[in-house]
Protein backbone atom coordinates (compact mmCIF):
# COMPACT_ATOMS: atom_id res chain seq x y z
CA UNK A 1 0.00 0.00 0.00
CA UNK A 2 1.37 3.37 -0.95
CA UNK A 3 1.19 6.27 1.45
CA UNK A 4 0.06 9.77 0.57
CA UNK A 5 2.80 12.12 1.69
CA UNK A 6 2.64 15.89 1.91
CA UNK A 7 6.06 17.52 1.84
CA UNK A 8 6.65 21.21 2.34
CA UNK A 9 9.77 23.33 2.55
CA UNK A 10 8.65 26.29 4.63
CA UNK A 11 9.80 29.22 6.72
CA UNK A 12 9.84 28.83 10.50
CA UNK A 13 6.58 30.80 10.59
CA UNK A 14 5.01 28.24 8.30
CA UNK A 15 4.93 29.71 4.78
CA UNK A 16 6.00 27.96 1.58
CA UNK A 17 6.08 31.26 -0.31
CA UNK A 18 6.18 34.82 0.97
CA UNK A 19 3.74 37.64 0.22
CA UNK A 20 5.55 38.43 -3.01
CA UNK A 21 5.25 34.80 -4.08
CA UNK A 22 8.97 34.23 -3.70
CA UNK A 23 10.56 31.21 -2.13
CA UNK A 24 14.24 31.66 -2.97
CA UNK A 25 14.86 31.68 0.78
CA UNK A 26 13.48 28.13 0.89
CA UNK A 27 15.55 26.78 -1.97
CA UNK A 28 17.42 23.69 -0.80
CA UNK A 29 21.19 23.71 -0.88
CA UNK A 30 23.12 20.66 -2.08
CA UNK A 31 22.95 18.85 1.26
CA UNK A 32 19.18 19.28 1.58
CA UNK A 33 18.61 18.57 -2.10
CA UNK A 34 20.50 15.28 -1.94
CA UNK A 35 18.36 14.27 1.00
CA UNK A 36 15.18 15.17 -0.90
CA UNK A 37 16.44 13.14 -3.86
CA UNK A 38 16.84 10.14 -1.54
CA UNK A 39 13.32 10.54 -0.17
CA UNK A 40 11.94 10.75 -3.69
CA UNK A 41 13.17 7.25 -4.47
CA UNK A 42 10.18 5.84 -2.66
CA UNK A 43 7.71 8.03 -4.58
CA UNK A 44 5.88 6.45 -7.52
CA UNK A 45 3.49 9.27 -8.37
CA UNK A 46 3.33 13.01 -7.92
CA UNK A 47 -0.05 14.59 -7.31
CA UNK A 48 0.09 18.31 -8.11
CA UNK A 49 -2.21 21.26 -7.88
CA UNK A 50 -2.01 23.77 -10.70
CA UNK A 51 0.42 26.23 -9.15
CA UNK A 52 2.84 23.59 -7.89
CA UNK A 53 2.75 21.94 -11.30
CA UNK A 54 3.48 25.21 -13.06
CA UNK A 55 6.46 25.83 -10.77
CA UNK A 56 7.91 22.34 -11.22
CA UNK A 57 7.12 21.76 -14.93
CA UNK A 58 10.47 23.33 -15.81
CA UNK A 59 12.19 20.16 -14.60
CA UNK A 60 10.86 18.35 -17.65
CA UNK A 61 12.85 20.42 -20.11
CA UNK A 62 15.66 21.94 -18.05
CA UNK A 63 19.01 21.81 -19.82
CA UNK A 64 21.09 19.58 -17.59
CA UNK A 65 24.41 19.86 -19.35
CA UNK A 66 25.87 22.42 -16.95
CA UNK A 67 24.09 21.27 -13.82
CA UNK A 68 25.75 19.56 -10.86
CA UNK A 69 25.05 15.89 -10.19
CA UNK A 70 22.49 16.45 -7.45
CA UNK A 71 20.38 18.60 -9.81
CA UNK A 72 20.68 16.07 -12.64
CA UNK A 73 19.65 13.29 -10.25
CA UNK A 74 16.55 15.18 -9.21
CA UNK A 75 15.61 16.00 -12.80
CA UNK A 76 16.01 12.41 -13.94
CA UNK A 77 13.95 11.18 -11.04
CA UNK A 78 11.26 13.81 -11.71
CA UNK A 79 11.09 12.92 -15.38
CA UNK A 80 10.82 9.23 -14.60
CA UNK A 81 7.92 9.61 -12.18
CA UNK A 82 4.23 9.61 -13.13
CA UNK A 83 2.40 12.85 -12.50
CA UNK A 84 -1.28 13.62 -11.96
CA UNK A 85 -2.32 17.26 -12.06
CA UNK A 86 -5.63 18.21 -10.41
CA UNK A 87 -6.95 21.41 -11.94
CA UNK A 88 -10.18 22.82 -13.28
CA UNK A 89 -8.51 25.77 -14.96
CA UNK A 90 -5.83 24.00 -16.97
CA UNK A 91 -6.91 22.62 -20.35
CA UNK A 92 -3.79 20.65 -21.07
CA UNK A 93 -0.54 19.59 -19.47
CA UNK A 94 2.78 19.99 -21.24
CA UNK A 95 5.05 17.53 -19.48
CA UNK A 96 5.57 13.85 -20.22
CA UNK A 97 4.05 11.07 -18.09
CA UNK A 98 1.44 13.52 -16.89
CA UNK A 99 -2.31 13.18 -16.76
CA UNK A 100 -4.85 15.86 -15.96
CA UNK A 101 -7.78 15.39 -13.61
CA UNK A 102 -10.51 17.92 -12.87
CA UNK A 103 -10.74 17.27 -9.14
CA UNK A 104 -9.02 15.51 -6.30
CA UNK A 105 -11.26 12.48 -6.05
CA UNK A 106 -10.82 10.58 -2.76
CA UNK A 107 -11.74 7.32 -4.47
CA UNK A 108 -9.06 7.89 -7.09
CA UNK A 109 -6.52 8.52 -4.35
CA UNK A 110 -7.56 5.39 -2.45
CA UNK A 111 -7.21 3.33 -5.63
CA UNK A 112 -3.78 4.84 -6.25
CA UNK A 113 -2.65 3.90 -2.75
CA UNK A 114 -4.00 0.38 -3.04
CA UNK A 115 -2.45 -0.34 -6.42
CA UNK A 116 1.05 0.87 -5.60
CA UNK A 117 3.88 -0.22 -3.36
CA UNK A 118 5.46 3.16 -3.89
CA UNK A 119 4.24 6.31 -2.19
CA UNK A 120 2.32 9.22 -3.64
CA UNK A 121 3.65 12.72 -3.04
CA UNK A 122 1.13 15.56 -2.96
CA UNK A 123 1.83 19.28 -3.32
CA UNK A 124 1.33 22.25 -2.98
CA UNK A 125 -0.57 23.36 0.08
CA UNK A 126 -3.79 24.29 -1.72
CA UNK A 127 -4.33 20.79 -3.14
CA UNK A 128 -3.04 19.24 0.07
CA UNK A 129 -5.70 21.14 2.03
CA UNK A 130 -8.40 19.20 0.17
CA UNK A 131 -6.57 15.97 0.87
CA UNK A 132 -6.25 16.85 4.57
CA UNK A 133 -9.98 17.63 4.77
CA UNK A 134 -10.75 14.24 3.23
CA UNK A 135 -8.46 12.51 5.70
CA UNK A 136 -6.28 11.14 2.92
CA UNK A 137 -2.82 12.24 3.99
CA UNK A 138 -0.73 9.64 5.79
CA UNK A 139 2.50 11.52 6.36
CA UNK A 140 3.62 15.12 6.68
CA UNK A 141 7.25 15.98 5.96
CA UNK A 142 8.30 19.47 6.97
CA UNK A 143 11.57 21.14 6.10
CA UNK A 144 11.75 24.16 8.42
CA UNK A 145 14.11 26.81 7.10
CA UNK A 146 15.67 29.33 9.52
CA UNK A 147 13.78 32.39 8.34
CA UNK A 148 10.66 34.37 9.27
CA UNK A 149 8.84 35.80 6.26
CA UNK A 150 5.78 37.34 7.88
CA UNK A 151 3.09 36.15 5.50
CA UNK A 152 2.34 34.43 2.22
CA UNK A 153 1.14 30.95 1.35
CA UNK A 154 0.67 28.77 4.43
CA UNK A 155 2.23 25.32 4.42
CA UNK A 156 -0.58 23.84 6.50
CA UNK A 157 -4.26 24.75 6.21
CA UNK A 158 -6.41 26.43 8.83
CA UNK A 159 -9.09 24.36 10.48
CA UNK A 160 -7.36 21.04 10.10
CA UNK A 161 -6.51 19.25 13.31
CA UNK A 162 -4.02 16.38 13.26
CA UNK A 163 -2.38 14.17 15.84
CA UNK A 164 1.13 13.39 14.67
CA UNK A 165 3.94 10.99 15.49
CA UNK A 166 7.51 12.01 14.75
CA UNK A 167 9.16 9.14 12.92
CA UNK A 168 12.34 10.71 11.59
CA UNK A 169 14.30 13.94 11.75
CA UNK A 170 17.43 15.43 10.26
CA UNK A 171 19.30 18.66 10.89
CA UNK A 172 21.26 20.26 8.09
CA UNK A 173 24.31 22.50 7.98
CA UNK A 174 22.32 25.45 6.66
CA UNK A 175 20.03 25.36 9.70
CA UNK A 176 17.16 23.55 7.98
CA UNK A 177 15.38 21.02 10.18
CA UNK A 178 13.53 18.07 8.66
CA UNK A 179 10.66 16.63 10.65
CA UNK A 180 8.87 13.56 9.38
CA UNK A 181 5.47 12.85 10.88
CA UNK A 182 3.01 10.05 10.56
CA UNK A 183 -0.60 11.22 10.79
CA UNK A 184 -2.34 9.33 13.58
CA UNK B 1 23.86 42.79 28.33
CA UNK B 2 21.26 40.32 29.44
CA UNK B 3 19.70 38.00 26.91
CA UNK B 4 15.98 38.00 26.24
CA UNK B 5 14.79 34.44 25.67
CA UNK B 6 11.40 33.55 24.25
CA UNK B 7 10.54 30.00 25.23
CA UNK B 8 7.43 28.49 23.71
CA UNK B 9 5.53 25.34 23.02
CA UNK B 10 4.35 25.56 19.42
CA UNK B 11 2.42 23.12 17.27
CA UNK B 12 3.83 21.94 13.95
CA UNK B 13 1.70 24.65 12.33
CA UNK B 14 3.06 27.34 14.62
CA UNK B 15 0.19 27.78 17.07
CA UNK B 16 1.24 28.82 20.58
CA UNK B 17 -2.12 29.46 22.18
CA UNK B 18 -3.36 27.33 25.01
CA UNK B 19 -0.71 24.68 25.54
CA UNK B 20 -1.61 24.37 29.18
CA UNK B 21 -5.37 24.26 28.79
CA UNK B 22 -6.01 27.95 29.27
CA UNK B 23 -9.77 28.54 29.25
CA UNK B 24 -9.61 31.20 26.52
CA UNK B 25 -7.81 29.02 24.02
CA UNK B 26 -10.06 27.34 21.43
CA UNK B 27 -8.19 24.06 21.44
CA UNK B 28 -6.24 24.34 24.64
CA UNK B 29 -4.40 21.83 26.73
CA UNK B 30 -2.38 20.18 24.02
CA UNK B 31 1.22 20.49 25.19
CA UNK B 32 1.19 18.58 28.39
CA UNK B 33 -0.14 15.39 26.90
CA UNK B 34 3.34 15.00 25.49
CA UNK B 35 5.80 13.78 28.05
CA UNK B 36 9.06 15.53 27.60
CA UNK B 37 11.45 12.79 28.64
CA UNK B 38 14.86 13.25 30.14
CA UNK B 39 16.09 15.44 27.28
CA UNK B 40 13.15 17.72 27.85
CA UNK B 41 13.79 17.95 31.58
CA UNK B 42 17.46 18.74 30.95
CA UNK B 43 16.56 21.38 28.38
CA UNK B 44 14.09 23.12 30.67
CA UNK B 45 16.43 22.96 33.64
CA UNK B 46 19.32 24.47 31.70
CA UNK B 47 17.08 27.18 30.30
CA UNK B 48 15.54 28.13 33.63
CA UNK B 49 18.75 28.06 35.64
CA UNK B 50 20.48 30.37 33.15
CA UNK B 51 17.80 32.94 33.84
CA UNK B 52 16.97 35.12 36.82
CA UNK B 53 13.83 36.84 35.62
CA UNK B 54 10.53 36.06 33.94
CA UNK B 55 8.85 38.60 31.68
CA UNK B 56 5.13 37.91 31.27
CA UNK B 57 1.95 39.35 29.88
CA UNK B 58 -1.07 39.61 32.15
CA UNK B 59 -2.94 36.48 31.15
CA UNK B 60 0.09 34.22 31.45
CA UNK B 61 1.12 35.93 34.67
CA UNK B 62 -2.28 35.39 36.25
CA UNK B 63 -2.25 31.74 35.25
CA UNK B 64 1.20 31.20 36.73
CA UNK B 65 0.41 33.23 39.85
CA UNK B 66 -2.55 30.94 40.48
CA UNK B 67 -0.65 27.73 39.78
CA UNK B 68 2.86 27.99 41.20
CA UNK B 69 2.70 29.34 44.77
CA UNK B 70 2.62 26.52 47.29
CA UNK B 71 3.83 23.99 44.76
CA UNK B 72 6.96 21.99 45.24
CA UNK B 73 8.81 19.55 43.04
CA UNK B 74 11.99 17.49 43.32
CA UNK B 75 13.78 19.24 40.50
CA UNK B 76 13.17 22.61 42.12
CA UNK B 77 11.27 24.26 39.27
CA UNK B 78 8.51 25.51 41.57
CA UNK B 79 10.97 27.07 44.03
CA UNK B 80 12.78 28.75 41.16
CA UNK B 81 9.57 30.13 39.65
CA UNK B 82 8.30 31.30 43.00
CA UNK B 83 11.50 33.01 44.11
CA UNK B 84 12.81 34.54 40.89
CA UNK B 85 11.99 38.09 39.82
CA UNK B 86 8.87 38.44 37.69
CA UNK B 87 8.22 41.43 35.43
CA UNK B 88 4.65 41.83 34.30
CA UNK B 89 3.44 43.91 31.37
CA UNK B 90 -0.11 45.03 32.05
CA UNK B 91 -2.15 48.20 31.84
CA UNK B 92 -4.85 46.87 34.17
CA UNK B 93 -3.02 45.20 37.04
CA UNK B 94 -1.68 47.36 39.84
CA UNK B 95 0.90 46.85 42.51
CA UNK B 96 1.33 45.23 44.90
CA UNK B 97 1.06 42.03 42.86
CA UNK B 98 0.10 38.87 44.67
CA UNK B 99 2.85 36.52 43.48
CA UNK B 100 6.17 36.78 45.29
CA UNK B 101 8.81 39.08 43.75
CA UNK B 102 6.51 40.38 40.98
CA UNK B 103 6.89 43.87 39.55
CA UNK B 104 4.92 45.80 36.98
CA UNK B 105 6.94 46.98 34.03
CA UNK B 106 5.85 50.53 33.46
CA UNK B 107 5.86 52.75 30.41
CA UNK B 108 6.70 51.86 26.85
CA UNK B 109 7.34 48.11 26.73
CA UNK B 110 10.16 48.16 24.19
CA UNK B 111 11.98 50.91 26.09
CA UNK B 112 11.51 49.22 29.43
CA UNK B 113 12.76 45.90 28.09
CA UNK B 114 15.75 47.56 26.44
CA UNK B 115 16.63 49.02 29.84
CA UNK B 116 16.22 45.66 31.54
CA UNK B 117 18.61 44.10 29.07
CA UNK B 118 21.23 46.77 29.77
CA UNK B 119 21.59 45.65 33.35
CA UNK B 120 23.71 42.80 34.63
CA UNK B 121 22.22 39.46 35.31
CA UNK B 122 21.02 36.21 33.85
CA UNK B 123 18.62 35.61 31.00
CA UNK B 124 15.14 37.10 31.01
CA UNK B 125 12.63 34.50 29.88
CA UNK B 126 9.30 35.12 28.20
CA UNK B 127 6.87 32.23 28.53
CA UNK B 128 3.45 32.25 26.87
CA UNK B 129 2.42 35.91 26.69
CA UNK B 130 1.49 35.94 23.02
CA UNK B 131 0.80 39.69 22.71
CA UNK B 132 3.96 40.62 24.56
CA UNK B 133 6.02 38.10 22.56
CA UNK B 134 4.68 39.64 19.36
CA UNK B 135 5.71 43.14 20.44
CA UNK B 136 9.18 41.95 21.40
CA UNK B 137 9.62 40.12 18.09
CA UNK B 138 8.45 43.17 16.13
CA UNK B 139 10.98 45.35 17.93
CA UNK B 140 13.79 42.90 17.28
CA UNK B 141 14.48 42.50 21.00
CA UNK B 142 14.67 38.72 21.15
CA UNK B 143 18.12 37.18 21.54
CA UNK B 144 17.12 33.53 21.76
CA UNK B 145 14.10 31.52 20.61
CA UNK B 146 13.67 28.23 22.43
CA UNK B 147 10.93 26.48 20.51
CA UNK B 148 9.39 23.13 21.33
CA UNK B 149 7.68 21.87 18.21
CA UNK B 150 5.01 19.48 19.36
CA UNK B 151 3.69 16.65 17.18
CA UNK B 152 0.28 18.13 16.57
CA UNK B 153 -1.43 20.41 14.05
CA UNK B 154 -4.17 22.59 15.53
CA UNK B 155 -5.13 24.75 12.55
CA UNK B 156 -6.56 27.38 14.85
CA UNK B 157 -5.28 29.75 17.50
CA UNK B 158 -2.74 32.50 17.95
CA UNK B 159 0.51 31.86 16.24
CA UNK B 160 3.89 32.71 17.73
CA UNK B 161 4.98 34.45 14.55
CA UNK B 162 2.03 36.44 13.28
CA UNK B 163 1.40 37.86 9.87
CA UNK B 164 2.99 41.20 9.23
CA UNK B 165 6.40 40.54 10.72
CA UNK B 166 9.35 41.82 8.73
CA UNK B 167 11.48 39.22 7.07
CA UNK B 168 14.18 38.02 9.44
CA UNK B 169 16.87 35.40 9.28
CA UNK B 170 17.63 32.99 12.08
CA UNK B 171 20.47 30.73 12.98
CA UNK B 172 19.81 27.28 14.41
CA UNK B 173 22.22 27.03 17.33
CA UNK B 174 20.96 23.96 19.12
CA UNK B 175 18.57 21.17 18.38
CA UNK B 176 17.45 18.09 20.16
CA UNK B 177 14.67 15.66 19.62
CA UNK B 178 13.03 14.11 22.65
CA UNK B 179 12.13 10.44 22.68
CA UNK B 180 8.54 11.64 22.68
CA UNK B 181 8.83 13.30 19.28
CA UNK B 182 9.21 16.91 20.37
CA UNK B 183 11.71 18.93 18.36
CA UNK B 184 13.45 21.30 20.79
CA UNK B 185 15.02 23.92 18.58
CA UNK B 186 17.04 26.94 19.68
CA UNK B 187 17.47 29.86 17.28
CA UNK B 188 19.24 33.20 17.44
CA UNK B 189 18.85 36.10 15.01
CA UNK B 190 20.97 35.57 11.91
CA UNK B 191 21.37 36.59 8.27
CA UNK B 192 18.44 36.22 5.85
CA UNK B 193 19.09 33.18 3.68
CA UNK B 194 19.38 34.16 0.03
CA UNK B 195 19.09 30.76 -1.48
CA UNK B 196 21.98 28.94 -3.11
CA UNK B 197 23.33 30.28 -6.36
CA UNK B 198 23.31 27.04 -8.27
Amino acid sequence: MGKLIYTAICSLDGYVADREGNFDWAEPDEEVHRFVNELDRSVGTYLFGRRMYQVLAVWDTLDLSDQPAFIRDYAESWRGTDKVVCSRSLDTVSTARTRLERDLDPEMVRRMKASSDLDISIGGPNLAASAFMAGLIDEVHLFLTPVIVGGGTQALPDDVRLGLELTDERRFGNGTVYLRYRVR
Amino acid sequence: MRRLVVSQFVTADGVMEGPGGEPTAPRGGWAFQFERGEEGDDFKREELWASDALLLGRVTYEGFAAAWPGRSDEAGFADKFNSMRKYVVSSTLSEPLEWNNSHLLKGDVAEAVRELKQGDGGDIIVLGSSELAQTLIEHGLIDVYDLWIEPIVLGKGKRLFREGLSKAGLKLVKSEISTTGVAMLTYEPGPIPEGPTV
